[in-house]
C-alpha cells in the first residue's frame, strides 16, 4: 500500500479538536504503522492554509495522497468508517477534483 | 395548481376536431379547441390545461414547434402534451416523445381508444403534479428551517444548502453548493464542530447527519446548529460558580482570620498603651499597623466575594464627589488631573458610603497606572431609568432607576485577550508585587452585592472607561450623617455589659478592652450561657455578642430570645463577615461591628448605643 499524507485541520485547542487528533492518530497507529505521515493544521493561526484549501467547518481530515483527495468530517470517533474513507473502501468513487490541495 | 381546464385540442380539421371534443364533452371533461398553431398555444398560455392534444401538421408552425414552447415555458411544468398524427415512419412516433411529448396517439382512432388514452394521460399528469407540490413542500420546509441544513454527495460535495446554511456559513446564496464539504461521518448522536465562516471567524456548531438521498443519489443530510451563545452562557455560568466556590472559601478563611487580628490589634493597642520603654512602644506600634494592614487585606478579599459588611443609605454622589475630590488630586500625584461633571439633577443613590469611596479611589488608581506618562481621569455620573425593553440595559440589572459613575482615562487601554480575566480575582498585569489583582474584582463586587452592575469598555491605545451603575435611592428619604457621636473612653460605672464570643482569644482581648473603657463586664461562650446569666443579673444594659456563635444558636437568635425577657436591652453585633447568610432587608437595626476592630471604633458604637 502507498504511503497516507494526511492533514487534520483543527481550530485551536478545542475538545473536539484535540479528541480528533488522537483518534486519528490511534486508527493510524493500529492500522498501518509507519505507512502514514499526519500534519495538523492549526486554523485560527493559519487561515490562508485554510482558505487555500476550502475548510469549511472543523475539524476536517484531509487524504491528499494517495488520490484522489478524500475529506472526512467530524471528531474521528468512528474508527472503522473513517478508516473506509483512508482506504477508499466507500461505495462511491468519485474524485473530490475540486480540493486537489494548491499547497 | 389543478387547471379549470382539461383538455385543450389542437387540430385544424374541423371534422376531428368538433368529434374530438365531443367524446370528451360526453365524459364529463372540460375542452376547447384550436384550429392553428398560434391559437393553440394563446389558449394554452392562458387556460393552462391539464393536456394539450396537439396535430403534429397545423397550418402555420409544426406541432413540435408549440410543444417546444410549453416544454420551455416554467409556467406550463404540469401541462402533458400528447401528440395527434397520421404515421408515415417510425420517426413519427419517436419525435415528439423526444421532443417532451408525454404520448403519442395514432390516427384514425376509436373514439374509446382516445378517451382512454386521454384519461390515461391525465392520471399521469396529475401525478407528476402532486409529486412535484409535495417535493415542493418539502425544499420549503429545509428551506424555511432554523437549523442550517446541507444535504451532500457520497464524496462529501455540497448538492443542496439552505438559507440558514449560507447564513451561518456567511456566503452568498448558492456559493456553498458544488463546493468539497467532506464526509460527515454519521455517528450516534451530535459532533461538535467549529464553522469556518467566511469574514474569519469562527462559530461552533452541533452536527447531526442523517443517511438518506438527494435527487436520486444516496446523500447525507447534515444538520448544522449555531450553539456558540449556549456555550458562552454555560462559560459565563461556569465563571459566576467559580468565583461563587472563591467567595465561599475567601469568606470562611477571612471570618476566622478577622477573629486573630481583633486579637492582634486589640492585644497590640494595650500593649501600646502599657509599655513602659519606647521600644516596646514601637514594637506595639508594628504590630497595630500590620494587623490593620490584615484587616485591610481581609476587607478587600470580603469584597470580591461579595459579603463585605455593607449598610446601605442614600448617598448623594454630587457632594460625595466633591469631599473626594481633593484627596483624589493629592493621592494620585501630580501627573494625573481629575476632571469630575455631576449630571445636573443628580440623583441619590443607595449604596454603603465607604464601599462607594474604596471603590472609587480603587477605579482612578487604576486610571493613574494606565496613564504612567500623565494624563486626564475624567469623572461623569448620568440618571438612567432602565425599561425591561431597555437594549442598553446589561443582562444582569434589574429594571429600575440607576445612577452611572463612570471613571475613563486616556491611557494604554486593556487589550481584547484580558478584558474577560478583568474580574477574576488576583489576575493582574502589574509586575510581581505591585498589583494584588483584587482592585477591579472588589469593585465588581461591591457593585453587584450593591444590586449594581460594572461595565468596562476599553480601546488599545485610546483609553479605558469604567461604569459603576448603582441603584437610585428612594428620593424621599434625607441622607443621615454617617459619622457617630466620638466618645473617648466614657466612665460607665454602673452599667454592665454581657459579652457573648465562641472564640476564648477574642473574649479575652475584648474583656480587656471594655474594662479599660469602664464597662463592667460578664463575658461568657455562647447562647444558652448568655441567657443564663441574662436571668441572673438583671443589671445588664447592653448585649455585645457575635454574630456567629457555636452551639446551635447563633446572635441573632440569642438577641431575639434575650429581648423576649428584657425588651429594653441594647444589643451591638459583631461580626468577622457582616451578612451571615442574610438578605440586606434582614439585616437588623441593631449596630454591627466588623471585626477586627480599634478600640475607639468599640467605644464610639457602644456610647451610641447606649445613648
Amino acid at each position: 500500500m502507498s504511503e497516507l499524507i494526511l492533514t487534520l485541520y483543527v481550530a485551536g485547542e478545542t475538545p473536539g479538536s484535540r479528541r480528533a487528533a488522537t483518534n486519528l492518530r490511534e486508527i493510524c497507529e493500529r492500522e498501518m504503522p509507519g505507512e502514514y505521515r499526519i500534519e495538523v493544521v492549526d486554523v485560527i493561526e493559519h487561515p490562508a492554509v485554510a482558505e487555500r484549501a476550502g475548510i469549511l467547518v472543523t475539524p476536517t481530515l484531509v487524504r491528499r495522497l494517495p488520490p484522489p483527495t478524500r475529506r472526512v468530517i467530524g471528531d474521528l470517533s468512528d474508527g472503522e468508517q473513517v478508516l473506509r474513507q483512508l482506504l477508499d473502501e466507500v461505495e462511491d468513487d468519485a474524485a473530490d477534483t475540486a480540493a486537489q490541495p494548491t499547497t | 395548481m389543478v387547471s379549470a381546464l382539461d383538455v385543450v385540442v389542437v387540430d385544424d380539421d374541423p371534422d376531428g376536431r368538433r368529434a374530438t371534443l365531443r367524446v370528451l364533452a360526453r365524459a364529463g371533461l372540460s375542452a376547447t379547441g384550436a384550429d392553428s398553431a398560434e391559437t393553440g398555444w394563446r389558449l394554452v398560455r392562458e387556460y393552462q390545461p391539464r393536456l394539450v392534444l396537439l396535430n403534429v401538421v397545423l397550418p402555420d408552425h409544426s406541432g413540435y414547434e408549440v410543444l417546444r414552447r410549453i416544454r420551455d415555458d416554467p409556467a406550463l411544468v404540469d401541462v402533458g402534451v400528447v401528440m395527434l398524427s397520421s404515421v408515415r415512419t417510425p420517426e413519427d412516433r419517436t419525435d415528439g416523445l423526444a421532443s417532451g411529448a408525454d404520448d403519442h396517439i395514432e390516427r384514425p382512432v376509436a373514439s374509446n381508444e382516445l378517451l382512454a388514452r386521454v384519461r390515461a394521460n391525465l392520471r399521469q399528469t396529475d401525478l407528476v403534479h402532486r409529486l412535484r407540490a409535495s417535493e415542493e413542500r418539502f425544499r420549503s420546509l429545509i428551506t424555511q428551517q432554523a437549523d442550517a441544513v446541507l444535504a451532500l454527495a457520497r464524496d462529501g460535495t455540497v448538492r443542496f444548502s439552505n438559507p440558514a446554511a449560507e447564513a451561518l456559513f456567511g456566503v452568498p446564496a448558492g456559493a456553498l453548493d458544488g463546493t468539497p464539504f467532506g464526509a460527515p461521518l454519521p455517528g450516534a448522536g451530535e459532533t461538535e464542530v467549529e464553522i469556518r465562516r467566511d469574514d474569519g471567524t469562527t462559530l461552533h456548531a452541533e452536527m447531526r447527519v442523517a443517511e438518506s438521498e438527494w435527487d436520486g443519489e444516496p446523500a447525507w443530510i447534515v444538520a448544522l446548529r449555531d450553539v456558540s451563545a449556549r456555550l458562552a452562557l454555560e462559560e459565563q455560568l461556569r465563571r459566576s460558580q467559580r468565583l461563587e466556590a472563591v467567595g465561599s472559601l475567601t469568606a470562611g478563611i477571612a471570618h476566622d482570620f478577622n477573629n486573630l487580628l481583633a486579637v492582634i490589634l486589640g492585644a497590640s493597642e494595650d500593649l501600646r498603651e502599657f509599655a513602659e520603654s519606647a521600644d516596646v512602644r514601637s514594637l506595639a506600634e508594628m504590630i497595630g499597623i500590620a494587623a490593620a494592614r490584615g484587616a485591610d487585606l481581609t476587607q478587600r478579599l470580603l469584597a470580591v466575594a461579595r459579603r463585605q459588611l455593607l449598610i446601605p443609605g442614600p448617598v448623594d454622589v454630587g457632594a460625595l464627589l466633591a469631599d473626594l475630590e481633593p484627596i483624589l488630586q493629592r493621592t494620585l500625584g501630580g501627573l494625573v488631573s481629575v476632571e469630575i461633571t455631576v449630571d445636573p439633577m443628580p440623583w441619590s443613590v443607595l449604596v454603603d458610603r465607604g464601599g462607594l469611596e474604596s471603590a472609587l479611589l480603587n477605579l482612578c488608581s487604576n486610571a493613574r497606572d494606565a496613564m504612567p506618562g500623565g494624563g486626564r481621569i475624567r469623572i461623569e455620573t448620568a440618571n438612567v431609568e432602565y425599561g425591561s425593553a431597555d437594549p442598553t440595559r446589561p443582562e444582569d440589572l434589574e429594571v429600575g432607576p440607576y445612577v452611572l459613575l463612570s471613571v475613563s482615562d486616556d491611557g494604554e487601554g486593556i487589550p481584547p485577550e484580558n478584558m474577560e480575566k478583568l474580574y477574576e480575582p488576583f489576575f493582574t498585569t502589574k509586575p510581581h508585587g505591585e498589583g494584588t489583582g483584587l482592585g477591579l474584582p472588589m469593585v465588581f463586587g461591591f457593585a453587584k452585592q450593591s444590586g449594581g452592575h460594572l461595565a468596562v469598555a476599553s480601546e488599545v491605545g485610546r483609553g479605558t472607561r469604567v461604569t459603576l451603575f448603582l441603584p437610585r435611592a428612594e428620593p424621599a428619604v434625607v441622607e443621615v450623617p454617617d459619622a457617630g457621636p466620638t466618645v473617648d473612653r466614657p466612665r460607665q460605672g454602673d452599667l454592665r455589659l454581657l459579652v457573648v464570643d465562641d472564640d476564648d482569644l477574642v473574649r479575652r482581648i475584648l474583656v480587656r478592652q471594655l474594662e479599660h473603657l469602664g464597662y463592667r463586664i460578664l463575658a461568657v461562650g455562647d447562647a444558652r450561657e448568655a441567657l443564663d446569666a441574662l436571668d441572673a443579673n438583671d443589671d445588664i444594659a447592653l448585649l455585645l455578642t457575635d454574630i456567629r456563635l457555636g452551639g446551635g444558636m447563633d446572635g441573632y437568635g440569642l438577641a431575639a430570645r434575650a429581648r423576649e425577657r428584657r425588651p429594653d436591652l441594647r444589643v451591638v453585633f459583631m461580626s468577622g463577615l457582616a451578612r451571615e447568610g442574610l438578605a440586606p432587608d434582614e439585616i437588623p437595626d441593631d449596630p454591627v461591628l466588623g471585626k477586627p476592630f480599634r478600640q475607639a471604633d468599640l467605644a464610639a458604637v457602644l456610647a451610641s448605643a447606649l445613648a
